[in-house]
């Protein structure tokens, strides 16, 4: 350390950047830049890449908003893929329309179901770096004034080179690290004491999807706790009258028009599909993963000895159906069921939330009702991972318990992304992608916060949960064997089964440690607790 | 001001804690944004005021934390200096100072303005390998991941019936080798893509189609059934193929680099930068991963060879120069060089047996690779390997026929036959520097390895300027001739600030950014015919991100450089702008070879000169070379009375330092020399050669 820190003294720090000497250090420092080109020349040379459905759906509602008046937004059914996402994404999608129209009138005909032409491959994903680049100025303003900034700034760099965003949104196509910028500038916020306009924030970030009410509860809390209560426990009316005033005229914007021409109902039912099953087709590594899973287990040993089942059930085995998950063995789960289990969870954390309103306390929180959401919820997609993933990163370096939470839910959320991608090609790079991600994030925040297991019980679960870990190895080692050999058809299920079973079992995991962590720690003083 | 990169410079942020030191700043209370003292959680109901005003005279109540106006940087804040202290006092300043609007209009701005970045350079990418125990590990990883995205485009003669293109042939050749006895190989219906490369690539061939067979069921697939797939376009087969490359070129040609760089260069920072820009030298990324070929192996093959002419394994050198030629023709380009580097060395040692020995090992390999093809089938072979029975030149190529075709038009002009007498005179005039630099008779002075890479590189521009029947993609050949001349570089940068990439060597840097950008240029009439348009913008941008700096003002290199980037730009504009008139169709093809012949001529130049500013440095002077100094080696390692008068004597540090590294031969101690400090210090101011170490960065 030393001998670095007289290195670095005698090397001249840049000026400060003044208003007369612009440079390209005036917007972002070196290694900035750097991330920024080396992360987008990547992602620009997977343009030819794998394109999932969810390409065409989003070309189709760049030719829904462009063409049609927006009464008939949320009525036409030309494609399948119908607008399904709230009114902001779609006012997005209109403002996406007008370049796209310029580029290529083709992109933008309604009729043009599949369009796959150099033209909208290029302008889609080109939208989708742009638009992230949301996140980036977030993570940016983050790390700017933040305490340690340095911890920061690998947290920052993790985030906006995560594995996730690029399967997700640069192969498989979303724009999720455009939307998960305004949730990281929402977050942004809280910190900086601005809860009013954090609040704000989320409102129009639910109003773009909303799939985010999982983590709506959260920040009801909070808001109300922190914002609308000061801390005696009286309420501030103006604050409170503030806040409500704000929230309502975001959804007026979003949802005003709709109302207007008493389109409600059917944009709710867009929204609100309720006619699909318990799990998607890959199940996602939740606990009715686990749940199926056992049943499966259950149904084998039935079916030795011969005992009564259920019929239904075992044809239901999931051969990536969508439709209803029917149990052979155990009772049936009911949408009731897998919403008060959630509602429960997230009400033990809501109530510790309330007793301690901190910055810290609430990005656990807010992590915590995503994950209970995640782990609990109906018909869950694999893609909600993002949403325990990314609040969880901003805790990755508070201490070791943290941090080697964060460790296991990344790399088995990101593990379970990877069906994501069946095309070989694609596969491959994602894997070595997360790979390296990994390693450079692991070296980075773990010298930094490393505590030996203090007691023997934690010795023991240290060695386990490294013995999980490596089990990705092995896991990841059968797959390609596994793909190589292909063996019989009846055994196609068995690659994704395995892969849900042992990503949910790491991530029901993670949430215990972190329900646990939440729960119980209040002595140690991480840098977050500063705030 | 171009920001001063990798820079080994990162002034990052001191912390100021741990190394004892305490910052009195004044007018501190600015410096921090006070909101990181309420501690409470509560209270900092910020749309009621300024964010930079202390929260605690806002609503908290009668709980403890009343937070205090903090005068100076408390503990908690780290800030990396003086003046970064004043830029992060500036970041609350404008919704401070605009405390006359309106709350909500106040916190709206707060919400959206972005504070000016901090002085710290905290990870580069160099800096990103650091968790690495090996930044070797981290450089490789970022290559085949960036050759794997790579893969994803198209490739040659895509979705083009009914020839396609080389990735056809490659499939081909699978397929050929798979199904057909050796006899038929060079035989069977040739007008469908016959092989044409010696028998290695043959092999080769037949190994990744048995992998393609027994491990990914190409079999099944009908990837390689005779005749039928022609013309296969099953996207897994692609995927497969770009595989095999991928493999190929991480077996063979990136271990060559590491080793080679690791040669060169000692000082690990500096190494493991030119591991970087070499391992993405975008010319050889578009062909190979774009266009589709297996260029590396052969190039591979090639540097392996200089490794071990380098480390004085002259043998396995031989060896690994005889498997290049059997893979790919090409490499002939360099056997004038490196054959009379063989023989000078034999011929200056007065060593026989060692001369029997390259004879006997060039020889017996040549006959193991080329024995399933003797008698018989050998003369097909070697009509197929060198087809003068083809044109001058097929599409536009950068070299001196296809350039001054545009005036004389040579075809019409003289007959083929001529023409090949022609080029062959002209090709030997050239190449001759490179062969006659080892040959020319010195007094009794050694032949350094040090000249091989620009005796490469001469003689390979020759091949590809003057020979008969060359493509565009040959460019790659001189070019790794340019990757090899890496200036040995033996010193950890002294000023941090002035080292950036120039590992290079301050001219060698500008000429290496130069020639990599043209010689991309130069192919990109064929890039973008194979739809690798993005690829060719993308790859190009990010390495210049990484590896180009500007070179000084007055420099001959960076006035030339001034002038062919513009031209290379103006170029790339007109033709997305300007419709080709329909007299001229071959209009942008032929400019591009009008701007690209003249710099891969001067590139010629350039190289002749260096190699004999380097042969004069390392033997005409007696020192820093080779085999010599081993005849006359004195106890510090000096070869001749002149040196000493020139040098001081070499610090024992260094040979202490080095000498563990290396087999103690007589060779190795002249290399040594070579590569310490002292030897780039001399070369620097002796022969005006710059050669990185000190003599590049001072």
């Amino acid at each position: 350390m030393t001998s670095n820190a007289t290195v670095e003294r005698t090397e001249q720090p840049a000026e400060p950047s003044s208003a007369t000497s612009w440079s390209w250090n005036t917007l972002l420092q070196p290694s900035e830049w750097d991330v920024l080109v080396y992360s987008t020349a990547f992602k620009l040379l997977l343009f030819p890449a794998y394109r999932s459905t969810d390409f065409e759906v989003h070309r189709n509602w760049l030719a829904i908003t462009h063409t049609l008046p927006i009464s008939k937004w949320y009525y036409d059914t030309t494609s399948e893929w119908t607008l399904d996402y709230p009114p902001f994404f779609a006012y997005f999608e209109k403002l996406l329309s007008i370049p796209a129209a310029l580029i290529d009138p083709a992109i933008v005909d309604l009729n043009n179901l599949n369009y796959n032409a150099w033209s909208v491959i290029a302008y889609q994903r080109t939208t989708v770096i742009i638009t992230e680049l949301v996140l980036g100025a977030a993570l940016l303003r983050l790390t700017r004034d933040a305490i340690d900034g340095r911890m920061q700034k690998i947290i920052s760099i993790s985030l906006f080179l995560h594995p996730g965003f690029l399967i997700v949104d640069h192969i498989h196509f979303q724009y999720n690290g455009f939307m998960f910028g305004i949730l990281v500038w929402s977050i942004l916020m809280a910190r900086n004491g601005h809860k009013l306009m954090s609040g704000v924030l989320f409102a129009v970030l639910l109003n773009f999807k909303h799939i985010y009410m999982y983590l709506a509860p959260a920040y009801f809390i909070y808001l109300l706790r922190s914002y609308c209560f000061d801390s005696t426990g009286r309420l501030q009316i103006k604050h409170f009258l503030n806040l409500a005033n704000s929230v309502i005229l975001t959804f007026l914007l979003s949802f005003g028009p709709f109302a207007l021409m008493g389109q409600i109902p059917q944009v709710l039912s867009r929204l609100f599909p309720f006619t699909r099953g318990l799990n998607h087709a890959y199940w996602a590594p939740n606990t009715w993963a686990l749940v199926t899973a056992l049943d499966r287990v259950f149904l084998y040993f039935a079916k030795k000895t011969g005992a009564q089942v259920n019929t239904a059930g075992v044809a239901s085995t999931s051969r990536g159906l969508v439709g209803d998950t029917v149990f052979a063995v155990l009772p049936n789960v009911e949408p009731i069921h897998t919403f008060t289990v959630t509602v429960a969870l997230q009400s033990i954390i809501l109530f510790k939330l309330w007793r301690n309103p901190s910055y810290k306390s609430f990005v656990t929180a807010l992590t915590l009702c995503g994950y209970a959401s995640y782990l609990f919820g109906w018909h869950v997609h694999e893609k909600a991972v993002l949403l325990v993933l990314v609040p969880l990163s901003l805790l990755a370096a508070e201490r070791q318990a943290y941090f080697r939470t964060y460790m296991i839910c990344s790399i088995a959320g990101i593990f379970s992304l990877f069906p994501l991608l069946f095309t070989p090609a694609e596969s491959v790079i994602a894997v070595l992608y997360s790979g390296l991600w990994l390693v450079i994030v692991y070296q980075s925040i773990s010298k930094r916060v490393y505590e030996l297991p203090g007691t023997f019980a934690l010795a023991i679960l240290d060695i386990v949960e490294r013995l999980y870990l490596a089990g990705f190895i092995l896991l990841q080692a059968f797959l390609t064997v596994w793909h190589l050999a292909k063996p019989q058809e009846q055994y196609a299920f068995l690659p994704l089964m395995l892969t849900s079973v042992y990503c949910a079992v790491g991530m029901v995991w993670g949430f215990v440690r972190l329900m646990y962590i939440y729960l119980n720690d209040t002595t140690y003083k991480g840098q977050l607790n500063e705030i | 001001m171009r920001h001063g990169f990798p820079s080994a410079v990162s002034p990052a942020p001191i912390d100021i804690t741990s190394a004892g030191i305490t910052v009195h700043a004044p007018k501190a209370r600015r410096s921090l944004p006070q909101w990181l003292y309420s501690e409470d959680g509560y209270g900092s109901d910020s749309s009621d005021q300024p964010p930079s005003r202390p929260p605690s005279t806002g609503s908290v109540g009668s709980v403890g934390s009343v937070a205090t106006p903090i005068t100076g940087p408390g503990p908690r804040a780290r800030f990396a200096s003086f003046s970064s202290l004043v830029t992060a006092g500036s970041t609350t300043q404008p919704a401070a100072s605009s405390s006359a609007s309106s709350p909500a209009r106040r916190l709206i701005k707060y919400a959206f303005t972005f504070p000016a970045p901090t002085v710290s350079a905290y990870p580069t990418l160099s800096k990103l390998s650091r968790p690495f125990q090996n930044p070797t590990t981290f450089t490789i990883a970022i290559a085949i991941l960036v050759r794997l995205a790579l893969s994803l485009g198209s490739h040659s003669g895509m979705a083009t019936p009914p020839m396609f293109g080389d990735f056809e042939a490659q499939r081909h050749w699978m397929e050929l080798t798979l199904r057909l006895p050796v006899s038929q190989w060079y035989n069977y219906e040739l007008e469908w893509w016959g092989l044409d490369y010696p028998p290695l690539t043959a092999y080769v061939s037949l190994f990744w189609g048995w992998v393609g067979e027994l491990v990914f069921s190409g079999k099944e697939r009908g990837w390689f059934a005779l005749d039928a797939s022609r013309g296969n376009e099953d996207p897994s087969l692609k995927v497969f193929m770009r595989w095999t490359v991928v493999l190929s070129d991480a077996l063979v040609y990136i271990p060559a680099l590491v080793w080679w760089t690791s040669l060169r260069i000692r000082s690990k920072r500096s190494r493991s930068t030119a591991l970087l820009v070499t391992i993405l030298q975008p010319s050889l990324l578009l062909v190979d991963f774009g266009h589709f070929q297996y260029n590396s192996v052969m190039l591979g093959f090639t540097l392996l060879s200089l490794c071990c002419f380098q480390t004085s394994r002259d043998g396995l050198g031989c060896l690994f120069f005889v498997l290049a030629l059997s893979f790919k023709q090409m490499a002939l380009y360099y056997a004038p060089a490196i054959g009379s580097y063989l023989l000078a060395k034999c011929i200056y040692t007065r060593s026989f047996p060692s001369f029997v020995k390259f004879g006997a090992v060039t020889t017996m390999a040549f006959l193991i690779i080329f024995l399933p093809f003797i008698p018989s089938s050998l003369q097909q072979v070697i009509h197929r390997i060198f087809p003068l029975a083809r044109g001058l030149f097929e599409d536009k190529v950068a070299n001196f026929w296809c350039a001054t075709d545009v005036v004389v038009k040579w075809r019409r002009r003289i007959s083929r036959d001529g023409l090949v007498l022609l080029s062959t005179g002209l090709t030997v005039l050239f190449f001759a520097p490179s062969a006659l630099v080892f040959l020319w008779p010195r007094k009794d002075s050694p032949v350094s390895p040090r000249v091989l890479p620009f005796a490469l590189l001469t003689s390979s521009l020759a091949f590809f300027l003057f020979s008969f029947q060359v493509h565009e993609k040959t460019i790659l050949v001189p070019m790794l001739a340019l990757i090899a001349a890496i200036p040995p570089v033996s010193t950890a940068p002294t000023d941090a600030s002035k080292f950036d990439w120039n590992v290079f060597g301050e001219d060698t840097h500008g000429v290496f950014i130069l020639a990599n950008n043209v010689a991309c240029f130069s192919m990109w009439p064929l890039l973008k015919r194979d739809g690798l348009g993005l690829q060719y913008f993308t790859v190009i941008a990010f390495w210049n991100y990484l590896a180009y700096r500007p070179s000084s003002g007055r420099s001959l290199i960076g006035a030339v450089s001034k002038v062919v980037y513009t031209a290379i730009i103006v170029l790339h504009l007109l033709e997305a702008v300007v419709a080709v008139p329909a007299r001229y169709p071959d209009l942008w093809p032929v400019l591009n070879v009008l701007v690209s012949t003249p710099v891969f001529a001067a590139l010629w130049l350039w190289s002749a000169a260096k190699m004999y500013m380097e042969s004069w440095a390392g033997g005409g002077f007696g020192f820093g070379g080779g085999e010599g100094s081993a005849t006359t080696e004195t106890t510090d390692g000096l070869a001749s009375p002149a040196t000493t008068i020139l040098l001081p004597p070499m610090s024992s540090r260094t040979r202490a330092d080095s000498r563990p590294r290396h087999r103690k031969t007589s060779t190795r101690e002249g290399l040594l020399r070579a590569r310490s400090p002292l030897a780039g210090f001399s070369q620097g101011s002796l022969a005006g050669v710059a050669a990185g170490g000190l003599g590049g960065a001072s």
